[in-house]
């Protein structure tokens, strides 16, 4: 009879035979691959995509929230594409600059098709007043990283001592052109590899969770809060059962769901936790909760439903057959079907096809405040079919962090890797029917 | 701004060779494992942005590479290949070799309990978690997996966190 040490023994053994193969290599093999699967698709489908400025279709691979549709523009059109995509080429009016800051001199120039670039009108043009430039670093000299718009003017801010160790939370306002401390974001004595992460703002107040490892190597999930107004940063819950993975505020009320799923609320004054369902929900956006967690097994999973915790309501979403990876706000869902974005409302009307391999959406997969996609160089308003183009100068954009899916895209005015200033759209800036 | 590319890539470097060990235990051959290894993080760099907010970005792997295996990763690939251990100094290497080649006639699903069991070394609860079962599968399906290798049981139930 053998033991359970001889397994043990057995599979330590074995895995001392594992290969060595170069798996960054393997992994840009396969996403080649992959792309020219796409191309061919996008070509059978006879998708006329027209490319904007020279530099989104070539670059913006290092791009955060980071979609299949962006690594597709990311491929330089190689021999071996072009044969892919057949022969349709376009024609392709070459912007210079930015694009949407004044009219440009443009060129025009036709090229074989890019899978995708960024469609759609320059978006200071579509929406002058969600586009803003403004300091990249703070009084101190630190590094921001945009959260979300709190409204059309203000935008909360983290401010980074050194990278992803947040120091200051700030507002920056369109209207002064000045940004103002919220509070400084205290970090736990005595917990190691101490992270900020995302938070959430409803206007009024500003919460969200760290983590951490204890001395014992338990890993501690915290909630923090403090008034938008400002003042000291009080942390009101502490717990090393499980992790964090959302946040929300519903007025005196922080709201939060674990990794597992399970949404919970506490008073920002009071002690009793209320657990809001039975069911493992997952917060989205205060007050609406998803069957779906954003684990790695349910990327290609359909949300089914869609819960409003405070009415304890739920609606249940119809899904064509085929789709994957669909996302439902209380108005819209996105997903995937034959390898193409699709659109659509939770009760299955207004179903679209879009241009593209879809919407990715960045730290949260679901619908910008319940209206917009973004892939990074594109926005997609789905109330008015409107669709703006981002145009770069450099090779990277960000996402604002907040538990719900940011309002915040952002890019360098300038080339470099750390720019003086950003380029900042704030969607919460965007009027209801532009 | 998040440099989502340099990261992954930092962290394919570094982590690279525990995932392909992982890989090939859970496998049982080499070219699976280099194929389960690299779709896996195919998948997870399409979301590295919010896969590295996670507590633990490899966690998160393994938990994609375990369920992958045990899921629509058969269907890609019918015949099974079995690598060979080569005979070492060690003295148990005969019996390693044998259980080795018998883990092969597992089903995926108990070979996957019994390598996050006596490999990863996770508590029944967490293996439940990662394969989306429930413990009291974890535990049947690790019952008859040592029981078709003839390996006693040392414990009935492993609930050590």
């Amino acid at each position: 009879m053998k033991t359970e040490g001889d397994l043990v023994g057995a599979l330590r053994q074995a895995a001392e035979q594992a290969p060595e193969p170069d798996l960054l290599a393997g992994v840009g093999e396969r996403r080649s691959r992959r792309t020219r699967r796409r191309a061919q698709l996008l070509a059978a489908a006879a998708v006329v995509v027209v490319v904007g400025a020279g530099t989104a279709a070539t670059k913006g691979i290092l791009v955060s929230g980071g979609g299949e549709g962006i690594e597709t523009a990311a491929q330089p059109s190689a021999e071996e594409d072009r044969g892919a995509v057949a022969e349709p080429t376009i024609t392709v009016t070459r912007r210079l600059g930015e694009g949407h800051e004044t009219a440009q001199p443009t060129t025009t120039t036709t090229v074989t098709a890019t899978p995708r670039g960024p469609a759609g009108m320059p978006v200071g043009r579509l929406w002058p007043k969600a586009l803003f430039q403004m300091p990249a670093k703070n009084a101190d000299g630190w590094r921001y990283r945009p959260v979300t718009g709190i409204n059309a003017t203000e935008v909360l801010l983290m401010a980074e001592s050194s990278f992803e160790k947040a120091g200051k939370i700030e507002i920056y306002d369109t209207k002064t052109g000045k940004a103002r401390l919220v509070t400084k974001v205290p970090a736990t004595k005595g917990l190691k590899k101490y992270y900020p992460q995302s938070a959430t703002t409803d206007g009024t107040n500003v919460a969200w969770y760290a983590t951490g490892t204890d001395k014992n190597q338990n890993r501690v999930a915290e909630i923090w809060w403090v008034p938008l107004s400002g003042g000291k940063a009080q942390k009101i819950y502490t717990t090393t059962e499980y992790a964090i993975n959302a946040i929300g505020l519903d007025g005196d009320q922080v709201v939060w769901s674990a990794v597992q799923g399970g949404v919970q609320q506490k008073p920002l004054l009071g002690s009793t936790i209320e657990l809001l369902s039975d069911e493992n929900l997952h917060l989205i956006h205060w007050p609406w909760a998803s069957d779906i967690g954003d684990g790695p097994d349910t990327l290609e999973a359909n949300q089914t439903k869609i819960v409003n915790l405070a009415e304890g309501t739920e609606t249940r979403i119809t899904v064509k057959a085929g789709t994957t990876g669909l996302r439902c706000g209380p108005t819209w869902c996105h997903g995937r079907l034959d390898d193409r974005g699709i659109i659509q409302r939770p009760d299955g009307s207004g179903f679209r096809r879009l241009p593209g391999a879809g919407f990715m959406g960045g730290l949260s997969p679901y619908p910008i405040l319940d209206r917009f996609l973004q892939s990074g160089d594109t926005v997609y308003d789905l109330n008015t079919g409107k669709q703006a183009a981002i145009t770069r100068v450099g090779d990277w954009w960000g996402v604002g962090t907040s538990s719900e899916a940011s309002t915040i895209l952002y890019w360098g005015v300038t080339k470099e890797q750390k720019p003086a200033r950003y380029w900042v759209l704030n969607l919460a800036a965007v009027p209801p029917e532009q | 701004m998040r440099p989502g590319g340099v990261e992954f890539e930092d962290f394919v470097r570094t982590r690279g060779s525990a995932l392909l060990r992982y890989g090939y235990v859970l496998t049982g051959n080499a070219e699976d494992a280099a194929d389960l290894v690299q779709e896996a993080l195919l998948k997870v760099s399409d979301t590295w942005s919010r896969v590295r907010n996670k507590d633990s970005p490899e966690a998160y792997v393994r938990t994609t590479m375990a369920r992958q295996h045990i899921s629509w990763w058969r269907r890609r690939r019918k015949e099974h290949v079995i690598d060979e251990v080569p005979e070492g100094a060690h003295h148990d290497t005969h019996t390693f070799g044998e259980l080795w080649k018998e883990l092969a006639t597992l089903p995926r699903r108990q070979r996957a309990v019994l390598v996050l069991r006596y490999y990863e070394d996770l508590p029944d609860d967490e293996i439940a978690a990662i394969l989306g079962i429930s413990r009291g599968t974890v535990r049947s399906q690790a019952f008859r997996a040592l029981a078709t290798l003839r390996i006693r049981p040392a414990v009935l139930e492993r609930g050590r966190t």
